[in-house]
């Protein structure tokens, strides 16, 4: 029995594990993106992502002259709590570029985001934002 | 039933199953939620295909009706012509990945210059290409559809098998612990008392 209850663990400690297998190992600039026939990134499981040339003209119209310094994917980090959670961008020109595509008002280094809007984001920058889950909340 | 009876009633193994609910409680929020985004992926994916296939039955008639009267105006080896003297669109086959989810992906490169073609054949090429590009986006929207189906059908499973059977077991099993330690405590105290009452009793006697 207690053999199960051991397997139950590690599988319930995979399973946390493998929720953010999609983020990536090393982020790169946008402008490092633009200059590549196919902007790529290496996943932490190992897989390619593909950016759309799209999104990362957008991204680069939308900051302009600061756009070099915007790290892709953006990371979106959802934070568990009681009720729903909630999702947090970090970074000042992430910031930026998120309120900006979204429209809506967004100053700092922190942006909280909801549910509706983060549907909306991804819609926009389907490829160019990943979200992350923290399991043990904020 | 059977399971709970297997458990050592001890205290460490209840610190083991409250640790192991705690775990199983915040794994099933995290699916939860990994559900719920995936799903809203898989809604935006099927509502993009369904433009998509819109578009290309706009344009499908269009194209047919322009390659026709080409046909009809410079004759049978106009695409020959065509082919020979315009720049083909490229694209690489790579893969994407929505929240853990790979799909595959085809980025297009566009030729970097055109040459002069026939009068009617410039409009066909943007037509054709618009077209093709219409088609390829679909079918990355449907590949995407498919594999976050996929993928939602066996997160659907775990988060129910969690749930429905480990958290209400787990549940059950610390239930049962607790109860059985409350019954050893009044036991306990049963015990002492009735200690109590004999060594009174001698003492009287005495």
């Amino acid at each position: 029995m207690s053999e199960d209850r051991d397997f139950l663990s590690r599988y319930l400690e995979g399973e946390l594990r493998l929720v953010n297998k999609h983020v990536p190992y090393k982020r790169k600039n946008l402008c490092e993106l633009l200059e590549e026939p196919v902007p790529y990134i290496v996943l932490r499981d190992g897989s390619i992502h593909v950016f759309d040339p799209e999104e990362l003209r957008r991204l680069k119209q939308v900051l302009g002259d600061r756009a070099c310094n915007l790290s892709l994917p953006i990371i979106v980090e959802y934070v568990p709590s009681d009720q729903e959670g909630f999702y947090v961008v970090n970074g000042a020109l992430e910031v930026e570029a998120v309120s900006k595509v979204l429209e809506c008002k967004g100053e700092g280094v922190q942006l909280v985001l909801y549910r509706p809007q983060v549907i909306e984001l991804r819609r926009k920058l389907r490829t160019s934002t990943t979200i992350l889950i923290k399991p043990g909340g904020r | 039933m059977s399971q709970l009876q297997r458990i050592r009633p001890t205290k460490i193994e209840l610190i083991r199953l409250r640790r192991q609910l705690v775990l199983a409680v915040k794994v099933h929020k995290v699916l939860r939620e990994r559900l719920t985004i995936l799903v809203n992926e898989f809604l935006a994916q099927l509502r993009e295909s369904v433009e998509k296939r819109r578009k290309i039955n706009e344009l499908i008639l269009p194209v047919y009706n322009r390659g026709a009267g080409l046909l009809g105006v410079y004759g049978e080896n106009v695409f020959q012509l065509f082919h020979r003297t315009t720049l083909g669109l490229t694209c690489v086959l790579t893969s994407e990945n929505i929240m853990g989810v790979s799909t595959r992906s085809v980025v297009l490169r566009r030729p970097v210059e055109d040459k002069a073609v026939y009068a009617g054949l410039k409009d066909f090429q943007a037509q054709a290409s618009e077209l093709l590009k219409a088609i390829i986006e679909l079918g990355k929207a449907e590949e995407a559809v498919l594999a976050l189906g996929r993928e939602i059908k066996s997160t659907k499973r775990r988060v129910n098998a969690l749930n429905y059977i480990i958290i209400p077991r787990l549940s059950r099993q610390i239930r049962l612990l607790r109860m059985k330690f409350d019954e050893r405590e009044r036991e306990e105290k049963s015990r002492l008392k009735r200690v109590k009452n004999i060594l009174e009793k001698r003492k009287k006697l005495e």
